[in-house]
């Protein structure tokens, strides 16, 4: 059955085809790609892809807490922040599974010590009344990549979705 | 991620982008257009090498673009919907002096687009002295005055 064309039909006296059809087709593409342009910036300015409302993600577990990015972006710098209140002393350990997905680009303050033990990656530091600890990470892979922290005796699971 | 695998997918980003915003929008390049190009390519650059900066690299890269250009170009050779779906057709705009309103519509091109590419092609003054203006699938204007048929 021949689809109803919505433009004028004329009869060029021109070589030409102009597949009418196909272009009307075409058209109602263009505007559906118009509107995923339009969903993708809107997603993206609300944190879909990393940095945004929608990909922060705050947990609290005792006198500890730890801010991450729920979405974010494969190669891309993200910041991992862990934070406790009146600790003197500051453990975070990471399993080398989780940390193997990224690069440390820095961690900030720098750890007084790090070692390897039992498959977990620590980090000590010296604890104020509350201290701010930050993380750089690279994620080096895409997909979903779910760990977990320890900061002193809170647990902390965590899960990121990384874009290609 | 593998810099082929990199290269093909922003061929095809790009390429379905400039599809979306339809046949006039390289046709009709203002200075801001092109500095937006330019920024364009800097960021697109960016994400094609990563930070892979090797002469290798490189060479991969240009050549799957290249590769990727060329494979399009024999397909849309062998296929004429093919041809149809990713470069367009040409559209009848004008005819016989009457502006096809809807057609126009839908491509984004106004009766100055036409008059004005009437004026630097034929140096025609008035619709009337029309008798079709295409809308070529480059994006361009050409017209055919009524006293050359």
């Amino acid at each position: 059955m021949q689809k109803r064309l919505t433009v004028e039909e004329i009869q060029a006296d021109l070589d030409l085809n102009e597949h009418l059809e196909m272009q009307q087709s075409g058209w109602r593409c263009q505007r559906i790609g118009l509107y995923c342009i339009l969903i993708i910036v809107l997603t993206a300015a609300l944190g879909l892809y990393g940095n945004g409302v929608i990909s922060k993600k705050i947990y609290k577990e005792g006198n500890a807490w730890v801010e991450f990015d729920q979405f974010f972006r494969h190669e891309a710098k993200m910041q991992l922040k862990v934070g406790t209140e009146s600790a003197k002393k500051v453990i975070i350990s990471f399993p080398t599974h989780y940390l193997n997905h990224f690069e440390i680009d820095a961690i900030v303050p720098e750890p007084k010590e790090s070692y390897f033990e039992n498959g977990k990656i620590n980090y000590i530091f010296n604890g104020h009344d509350t201290i701010t600890i930050t993380f750089y990470l690279v994620p080096q892979d895409a997909g979903n990549i779910k760990g977990s922290l320890k900061v002193n005796q809170n647990l902390f699971t965590i899960n990121h979705l990384i874009f290609p | 991620m593998n810099p082929v695998v990199r290269g093909v997918a922003v061929y095809l980003f790009v390429y379905l982008i400039f599809r979306i915003l339809g046949k006039r929008s390289l046709a009709e390049v203002t200075t801001f257009d092109f500095v937006l190009l330019l920024i364009i390519s800097e960021t697109t650059t960016d994400a094609l090498m990563g930070e892979d900066y090797s002469l290798t690299a490189c060479f991969i890269m240009v050549c799957t673009l290249v590769g990727v250009d060329y494979l399009f170009s024999i397909i849309k050779e062998k296929s004429t919907w093919f041809q149809v779906v990713s470069d367009g057709a040409p559209l009848v705009i004008v005819d016989n002096g009457k502006p096809l309103v809807k057609r126009m519509e839908k491509s984004r091109v106004d009766e100055e687009d036409v008059m004005e590419a009437a004026r630097l092609s034929q140096g025609l003054t008035h619709m009337r002295e029309i008798l079709y203006a295409v809308l070529e699938r480059d994006g361009t204007i050409s017209i055919v005055p009524k006293q050359k048929k």
